[in-house]
């Protein structure tokens, strides 16, 4: 058996114009269970797609099992040997378990005919480590999350793979379901299959794995092989963050008043926030730390009144609004800037127009008939102050950088002078120079007393513009940092000390 | 504008009616065809006629138009039902006499609004699939007809105010076509510069931004459905205006061309946007291509095949809907799975 | 397994829960207020007639029901039946070469038609409602032309072969059964299984490695094999070639199919829930019929099954779970 199931050199790849891997490596060495880690953005999951060949290499070298391979489809991959487990499930709502674990992949009788026999039998068997309890000829579209994703998993597995890729594959689980997992997974080692295990958590990680490669800025920051090394958690937070771990310089200007503009107490939605609480003051910029998908999102479309919460109060400027609805959360001065612009925020065929004045037909105010010469001026007044860069204000907002749609975005709501401002990651995939001229706007908006709760998947930006950071880690808020002298490693720090203190003893944790 | 050119207003309006222009492009080129085959085609007298006879499927295509925008597989396919239903009530009441106008048009209107929002209940707050609602709808309306006149046909007629405004005309423009045009006027009024309207368009190209920026998308898809019904109903009364008397199937052979009137007009059947000049090009398309093709004697077998593939060809065009495959076609006739 | 969430439930669903349940039920009522107005319901004699009667409307649900699972929708089945029966009123003659040969040509055509529209909506993405519409005007215009007025000849066989009887045990019968097999055939297979994934989440079957394309194009061939049968049956029952003899049926179709407790969006239900759903509106209009109401409530009380039976099915499913993603 050849040393190194995959080897992967100097890849790179672009898409459009931002470059996602930029001479990055992947040495996975054979029969083992490779870690694979870095923070947002950092190009893991871009190499992960590049392996199971969902996307193809612009250059460099993939080689499988030893041999010069290129895959054009998954497909062909998964033929091969190679199979990932996306976080986009490949299930069927109406076909049962079973029926889903061979999809594509069916066994057959004689004369073609589906050897559903057979098929279920298989399927009992694999299904027995990971996730006994369901029934296989159960409808998948009844199961709960956590159980799709332990099926899907076992649909990868069926195809008998010889190297496994998960993409965080235990976000959706719970903590029994992760053991059964791991346990799956140190039964592939033992048989000499190799798999990739991509995750943000570190104690799983460094759990299950027993080699690590890190991940950082497009490129590989370094390996660690643990079962040579040992597990050494400072050197994987250093080789994430990076060697200059410079003093970023707190704001240089301070809150100016104490009066509260928001306030949410012991807000629970779903199953992904548990009691949180916290306050942002007038002209106060506070600001929400921590890796993708630990509730920031759900706290945010809840504040916007779009999902609404089993428990919890929330006071605008000291008073308590019922956010049944977007437009209640509206009316009480707050403002979305949502996560997803081109889902969530925009009217991507329309004009950058009609984009920009969306928001006034909700408003009670504003007149039946819209005057389109005064909304003409002050549209294109918006565009001029942010710096709009387009072909003319009824261009198309689809046609624009996403720097510029985000800024479309976010002058739907300055005319309506929010009270409160919710940035849901608003710099994502934003050029540096829009990026810093949005967080100037934002700045300024606080200069007029409005506060902002921003939640940015890189941690820099943080950094440079909150007075105020709450690490948030799996739906609850476990620390506050006032950001003076803050650093990086700080908030890296924080979010793995509370992981470590959440993955305590399992009887001591009160499930969900 | 930062560093911006402007763009001039031919370039403005170009992009916004590109798909209207074409379509009026080639309303002119049947008419042209047709002047070419049989004389009196391309007269101005003939055109008018042919216009007037299009306004009616017009008004029903507005009807089906804003529903359409309003997205989420939004299609009623109850306009002829309620069209009938508004012909045959609005007959009753008027009852030959134009002293109960203001009544028949009020009833007319309040029935139609009605039947629009049950289709809309349904829908928006119930979620069952517009298509079969509106189709099941249009059969407990014309149902409802059918008992009302116990299957006799209904004998009422049109008032003499209603026949001037459907068939009469001043300054020799039929009356229908000025009725057309205003409403045209009305709708690019309503639909581009109230609130109402913007609103429409957002609901229908992005449920959830509309939502997160504050408008109650069922509520409002809800009155949509009601606006149709009740622009179908009048549309009905007018129709009772044109052809003199109300009759049971009077709307039912308008239904299907009024969402072919809204396609070929480039409208997307998907929603979100699209607007009423769209929809009168495709009308006048339709009616301009039947037409022709009677002239061309191809009979009724003829009309209905070259009408088909017109249809066809022009959803080819513009139509074409997003799917999984990408729609390429990988080899092997029995094969299931993919390369 | 401590403090796991675990969701309960069986798999082999009690009666209760089955596709077939809501569909079953409706049918049954049906049959019972029909025995109560009309008493000699099961008489053999009956029976036959009835069965003869809506075999056409039950072989033509099944075909739209198919074509239904696999989240498309035809509104040409209806003028697809009046072409095929214009050909074989066109083709026949005394001899028995010259019926073969219409039959054979006749399905050549369902099949063809079922080919275009598949291969529009597959495979050119056209929406399926417009689609089908725009080509039922072109199979209309066909029939006209094969067939300008109602009339022709069909060969004497084909209605005394349809009215072969073994007690109530009737041919149409046969012809329902055996179609129905055909389809349980298809489901032993690949293509069965993927019509229903295909239907249910398209995208998640294509990354499963299923060429969606591909099987949606076989459900309209499958479901146009269908619309042959229906087409044969009722050439059989009028002896003639009629244009317009398809029209009521293609909304009655899709009526059927939702009745049949068949989800509109697919991937949902079973085909002969779409024949039990042809069944009951068939029925539903004997009621009528033999209740003395006046024939004038046909349409009335139609569309308001389809409005209690659709709002029924919807209310029954919740919750809805369309998407798996994420």
């Amino acid at each position: 058996m050849a040393e190194y199931i995959l080897e992967l050199r100097g890849i790179e790849k672009r898409f459009g114009g931002v470059v996602a891997l930029d001479r990055a490596e992947l040495l996975c060495p054979a029969g083992r269970i490779v870690g694979l880690i870095g923070a947002n953005g950092s190009g893991k999951s871009t190499i992960s797609r590049i392996i199971n060949s969902t996307h193809q290499l612009d250059a460099g070298e993939f080689l499988y099992q030893g041999k010069k391979a290129r895959f054009h489809s998954p497909m062909e991959a998964a033929r091969a040997g190679i199979s990932m487990v996306y976080q986009n499930l490949s299930l069927v709502p109406d076909l049962s378990v079973w029926e889903n674990i061979w999809l594509g992949n069916e066994p057959l009788a004689r004369g073609g005919f589906l050897d559903d026999g057979a098929a279920r039998d298989r399927a009992l068997e694999l299904t027995k480590q990971l996730c006994g309890w369901i029934d296989i000829d159960r409808e998948v579209g009844t199961l709960l999350p956590a159980e799709r994703q332990l099926v899907e998993i076992v649909k990868c597995l069926a195809r008998n793979p010889k190297l496994l890729i998960l993409d965080e594959p235990t976000a959706p689980l719970e903590r029994s379901h992760v053991e059964l997992l791991f346990s799956l997974l140190k039964t592939r080692k033992s048989q000499g299959d190799s798999t990739i295990f991509i995750s943000h958590r570190m104690p799983e990680v460094t759990e299950i794995c027993d080699y690590l490669v890190v991940f950082r800025n497009g490129r590989t920051a370094g390996t660690i092989d643990f079962e040579r090394e040992g597990k050494d958690e400072r050197k994987i937070i250093e080789l994430m963050t990076g060697e200059a771990a410079e003093v970023r310089g707190a704001r240089e200007r301070s809150v100016s008043s104490a009066r509260k503009v928001l306030e949410v107490q012991g807000l629970s939605v779903g199953p992904k926030l548990r009691d949180v609480s916290l306050t942002v003051h007038a002209g106060e910029i506070v600001g929400l730390a921590g890796l993708h998908g630990q509730g920031q999102e759900e706290l945010m479309l809840s504040l916007a009144g779009f999902t609404r919460a089993e428990r919890g109060r929330v006071l605008v400027d000291g008073r308590a609004c019922r956010l049944r609805h977007p437009a209640d959360a509206i009316r009480a001065g707050m403002a979305l800037v949502p996560g997803d612009r081109h889902r969530q925020g925009l009217f991507l065929s329309h004009t950058i127009y009609m984009n920009a004045i969306y928001c006034r037909t909700g408003l009670a105010d504003t007149p039946w008939i819209m005057n389109r010469n005064s909304l003409k001026e002050a549209v294109q007044k918006l565009c001029g102050d942010l710096r709009v860069k387009a072909s003319s204000i009824f261009a198309p907002v689809g046609e624009l950088s996403g720097g510029n749609q985000q800024k479309v975005v976010v002058a739907n709501w300055l005319p309506l002078e929010p009270k409160v401002l919710l940035l849901d990651d608003p710099a994502k995939g934003v050029d540096v120079k829009a990026k810093a001229e949005l967080y100037g706007l934002v700045e300024k908006l606080t200069e007029k007393g409005a506060g902002i709760l921003l939640y940015a998947s890189d941690n820099d930006e943080l950094l440079r513009i909150c007075d105020r950071i709450l690490v948030i880690y799996e739906g609850s808020v476990v620390g506050e940092l006032l950001n003076e002298g803050l650093n990086e490693r700080d908030i890296v720090d924080a979010s793995v000390r509370s992981a470590r203190a959440a993955d305590a003893p399992a009887h001591e944790r009160v499930e969900g | 504008m930062g560093a911006t050119r402007i763009d001039t207003p031919g370039r403005l309006l170009w992009r916004e009616h590109s798909k209207a222009l074409a379509s009026f492009g080639i309303v002119a080129l049947l008419i042209a065809v047709g002047g070419a085959i049989s004389s009196g085609f391309a007269s101005s007298g003939h055109i008018l006629m042919l216009v007037k006879t299009g306004a009616f499927l017009g008004f029903l295509s507005l009807a089906q138009l804003i529903v359409i925008v309003s997205g989420n597989g939004g299609i009623d396919l109850s306009v002829g039902a309620v069209a009938s239903v508004g012909a045959v009530v609005g007959a009753a009441v008027l009852h030959g006499n134009d002293g109960n106008i203001a009544a028949s048009v009020a009833v007319v209107a309040a029935l139609g609004l009605a039947i629009g929002l049950a289709n809309g209940l349904m829908v928006s707050f119930l979620g069952l699939p517009p298509l079969i609602v509106t189709l099941a709808m249009a059969s407990v309306v014309n149902g409802s007809i059918y008992i009302y006149s116990k299957g006799l046909a209904v004998s009422a007629t049109s008032s003499p105010f209603l026949k001037l405004v459907s068939n009469g005309t001043a300054l020799g423009i039929p009356n229908a076509i000025l009725v057309w045009v205003g409403v045209t006027a009305l709708c690019g009024l309503v639909l581009k510069y109230t609130k109402t309207g913007i609103k429409l368009y957002g609901v229908g190209a992005n449920e959830t931004a509309a939502t997160l920026k504050g408008v109650k998308v069922p509520l409002f898809r809800f009155w949509v459905y009601g606006v149709s019904g009740l622009v179908s109903a009048i549309s009905g009364l007018l129709l009772l205006g044109y052809i003199g008397t109300a009759f049971l199937d009077i709307g039912s052979r308008y239904v299907l061309p009024s969402v072919a009137a809204v396609t070929i007009g480039g409208v997307s059947i998907q929603g979100g946007s699209g607007g009423y000049l769209q929809v009168v090009a495709g009308t006048l398309v339709l009616t301009v291509l039947g037409a022709l093709l009677v002239s061309l004697q191809t009979g009724e077998a003829g009309r209905q095949i070259v009408l088909g593939l017109v249809l066809l060809l022009l959803l080819a065009i513009y139509g074409r809907q997003h799917s999984a495959n990408r729609g390429r076609f990988l080899g092997g006739l029995f094969r299931t799975r993919r390369a | 397994m401590k403090g796991a969430r675990v969701s309960r439930g069986k798999g082999r669903v009690p009666i209760r829960d089955s596709a077939l349940f809501l569909p079953l039920l409706i049918f049954v009522l049906i049959v019972v207020v029909n025995a109560l107005v009309q008493p000699g319901l099961f008489r053999p004699r009956i029976v036959r007639s009835n069965t003869a009667s809506f075999a056409p409307l039950i072989l033509v649900a099944a075909g739209q029901a198919i074509i239904v699972l696999s989240g498309s929708l035809d509104l040409s089945v209806g003028a697809g039946m009046s072409l095929i029966n214009c050909v074989f009123s066109a083709m026949m003659h005394e001899s028995a070469t010259s019926s073969a040969l219409a039959l054979l040509v006749g399905l050549a055509a369902a099949l063809g038609m079922g080919l275009v529209n598949g291969l529009a909506v597959a495979y050119l993405r056209l929406p399926s409602l417009i689609a089908t519409f725009a080509s039922s005007a072109i199979w209309f215009g066909i029939a006209l032309l094969l067939r300008p007025q109602p009339g022709g000849f069909v060969t004497p066989w084909v209605s005394s072969f349809y009215y072969l009887s073994v007690g109530p045990v009737a041919l149409p019968l046969l012809i329902l059964a055996v179609g129905l097999l055909g389809w349980h055939l298809v489901k032993r297979r690949r293509l069965g299984r993927y019509i229903y994934a295909v239907g249910s989440n398209e995208e998640a079957a294509y990354d499963s490695g299923v060429d969606a394309s591909r099987v949606k194009l076989w459900a309209y061939v499958l479901g146009w094999a269908f619309v042959f049968l229906a087409a044969f049956a009722v050439t059989a029952q009028m002896s003639s070639g009629d244009a317009y003899m398809g029209n009521p049926f293609t909304l009655n179709s899709v009526a059927a199919v939702v009745v049949g407790g068949i989800s509109l969006a697919g991937g949902k239900g079973k085909v002969l829930g779409a024949m039990l759903g042809a069944a009951t509106l068939s029925l539903v209009i004997n009621v009528i019929y033999y209740a003395n109401v006046p024939s004038v409530y046909q349409e009335f009380v139609k569309g308001s099954i389809i409005i209690v039976a659709l709002t029924l099915t919807i209310l029954y499913r919740r919750p809805s779970r369309r998407a798996v993603g994420g």
